[in-house]
């Protein structure tokens, strides 16, 4: 393998604050159960099986989540809630298995190894529904319209993570306003790059 | 956004290079960030060794780095829209021609 290339500025302390959370309860979920989710995250990935702690249902959306997510259709999401899995866990899930994908493409790409995942720490989920969080739009609950940004916010600790990654791995609120800020890139080359990976994701948003 | 930021910086852009790897989408140092991000995302330990070195010739390695924190953002950005089910607004459709690609229904 060639050199690694050095981080973006502010993603090894985005790092640490991401596996201080994985490891821990968030909302619907333990911290063991967050690390199980995490590792079906890769073993769907890998063609390995899910994590064997983790309910049917959880285990089902997060492999769906990590590998095939342009499959999921509102029956899909019915049937996961008619299972078990509400609407405000499945928000959680997302917010784990996508931030992982981002952090393991992300290290692929610069060169360096996969991070080993947490051990979990002991703890309860706080059961928290956001204030104003429901279905407005989309599949899953969100405060305010269903868009990018509030795809986490029926989940207070989730969306806080949103934030804290986009700053790191591309820019924050006030910067995308900057057609002509650099980050290391230009603007037009970082768009071009984001195209690109939703292109291949059979994203077309 | 990639449209809108080349106009921006004065770039030439072709869409269609961010759908159609064998099309240069002009941007500077454009075919090494499709090939890279490629790599990237498809995991493709056969070519990313090469992709990187080729854009840290073109870009330096932080604008190497910067390319693969952007790809790992749109890896979380896919997956969010995706489990949301929000799908392209309906003014952005007319790129689906452009790009040559075609746009699924959400339900």
């Amino acid at each position: 393998m060639s050199e690694s290339l050095p981080h973006v500025p502010g993603a090894e302390a985005f790092l640490e604050r991401e596996w201080h959370r994985l490891a821990g309860p968030g909302s619907w979920f333990t911290g063991p159960e967050r690390v199980a989710i995490a590792a079906t995250t890769r073993a769907a990935r890998d063609g390995r099986p899910a994590s064997p702690l983790l309910r049917d249902e959880v285990a089902e959306a997060a492999a769906r989540l990590s590998v095939d997510a342009p499959q999921i259709d509102s029956t899909w999401v019915a049937d996961l809630e008619r299972r078990g899995l509400d609407g405000f866990a499945l928000v959680e899930v997302m917010g784990i298995v996508s931030r992982l994908r981002a952090v393991d493409t992300y290290l692929f790409g610069l060169g360096r190894p996969e991070r080993p995942l947490p051990d979990p720490v002991d703890g309860e989920p706080d059961g928290v529904r956001v204030d104003g969080a429901k279905i407005d739009g989309g599949f899953v609950p969100t405060v305010g319209a269903a868009w990018p940004d509030t795809a986490l916010t029926a989940v207070a600790v989730e969306q806080e993570a949103y934030f804290d990654i986009t700053a790191a791995f591309y820019m924050t609120g006030p910067e995308m306003g900057q057609l002509d800020m650099v980050r290391g890139l230009d603007r037009a080359q970082i768009e071009l790059v984001a195209a690109r990976t939703s292109l291949l994701n059979d994203c077309f948003f | 956004m990639l449209r809108a930021s080349s106009q921006a910086l004065g770039h030439e852009v072709a869409i269609r290079g961010a759908a159609d790897a064998t099309v240069d989408p002009l941007t500077p140092a454009g075919r090494a960030l499709v090939a890279f991000t490629d790599a990237a995302v498809l995991r493709d330990v056969h070519e990313i060794d090469g992709a990187r070195a080729e854009l840290v010739s073109a870009v330096g390695p932080d604008g190497a780095a910067r390319a693969a924190s952007v790809a790992g953002n749109f890896e979380l950005m896919n997956r969010l829209l995706d489990g949301m089910g929000v799908g392209p607004p309906e003014r952005a459709m007319h790129l689906a021609d452009e790009l040559g690609v075609t746009p699924h229904a959400r339900s």
